[in-house]
């Protein structure tokens, strides 16, 4: 099993360049799903920023 | 047929069809990923002359190929939405320029490390692919930064596309450099016939497994461009607050 590890002494340098491509992609789906999360948060608070509006103009109506 | 695309096109149509075929390339993607790096790296035969140093191909060739494909879908994309102002191509090209950034930081990155013990050395400067890649990749970074500073959006997709489509001729320089100057970078070997099938069939079950998971974020990604870009239209609101909330 080591010696499979090993790859014949360039171990190093397969198993960081896998580890380094899984680590990215892997970060790229994080980043993806952050990115979603922050653009639905911006609307979120662009619709409760425009409720508020309105309840101001009838409060102020009345 | 052209209904399919037609209706493709459509911003609440694509939001909603989306997550399915996210689903279905990334479960896929990961699976034949899986499989094509097990049999590559375990079960594959040594290269004669680069041993066990040659399995760093199964990750690299992959991802090499990807930041290409990432650049050509984002120039054409933009081609498109200049010309036929479709707006779900403009929200491609600006979802596929992060994602192909990452993936030429990772041809690079793989490339330099098999470049170390094969080559003796981890960058050579004006060797024309490794720096036609580079070039690439500040290609991508331009495009980003440009597009942040523009804050209207129109005109950051007119302006990016143009930038896009400039730097689209360093493409077929990257594909050629090999062959057009004398580069310590391999020429091809996976479309000359140059390898035997057991080395060949994990390379290409990985070529197709990283595609899906491109396909996969890059879907996740236009998503998000589509939501941000509609963010004033009805279908938006009335999804992210509820039917009938808003007047």
């Amino acid at each position: 099993m080591s010696e499979t590890l090993a790859m014949g002494g360039y171990g190093a340098y397969v198993w960081s360049s896998v580890g380094l491509t899984v680590i990215v992609v892997v970060m790229c789906a994080v980043l993806a799903r952050r990115r979603h999360r922050s653009v639905l948060n911006d609307i979120r608070a662009q619709i409760s920023a425009q409720v508020r509006a309105q309840i101001h103009a009838m409060e102020t109506k009345e | 047929m052209w209904t399919f695309f037609h209706k493709l096109a459509s911003p609440p149509h694509f939001y909603r069809i989306a997550p399915a075929f996210i689903r279905i390339f990334a479960v896929a993607g990961l699976l034949l990923f899986a499989y094509g790096s097990w049999n590559g790296l375990f079960e594959a035969p040594m290269d004669y002359q680069q041993k066990d140093a040659f399995r760093i191909i199964y990750v690299h060739v992959p991802t090499a190929y990807l930041s290409m494909m990432a650049y050509s879908i984002m120039a054409i994309s933009a081609a498109i939405g200049l010309i036929w102002r479709i707006k779900l191509a403009h929200a491609v090209a600006a979802a596929a320029a992060p994602l192909g950034a990452w993936f030429t930081f990772l041809a690079l990155a793989t490339g330099s490390i098999w470049g170390r013990p094969m080559w003796g050395t981890w960058w050579e400067w004006g060797d024309p692919r490794l720096t036609s890649q580079l070039l690439m990749l500040f290609l991508y970074f331009g495009y980003i930064a440009l597009r942040s500073a523009i804050d209207d959006l129109a005109k950051a997709d007119k302006a990016s596309a143009v930038l896009a489509l400039v730097g689209a001729v360093n493409i077929p320089i990257i594909h050629y450099s090999v062959y057009w100057w004398t580069s310590l970078h391999q020429g091809q070997t996976v479309m000359a016939g140059k390898m035997p099938p057991e080395m060949l069939n994990p390379l290409l079950i990985n070529i197709l497994g990283f595609t899906l998971i491109f396909g996969a974020l890059l879907l996740h990604r236009v998503r998000s461009e589509v939501l941000y870009r509609e963010r004033r239209a009805r279908w938006v609101l009335e999804l992210v607050a509820g039917a009938k909330a808003l007047p």
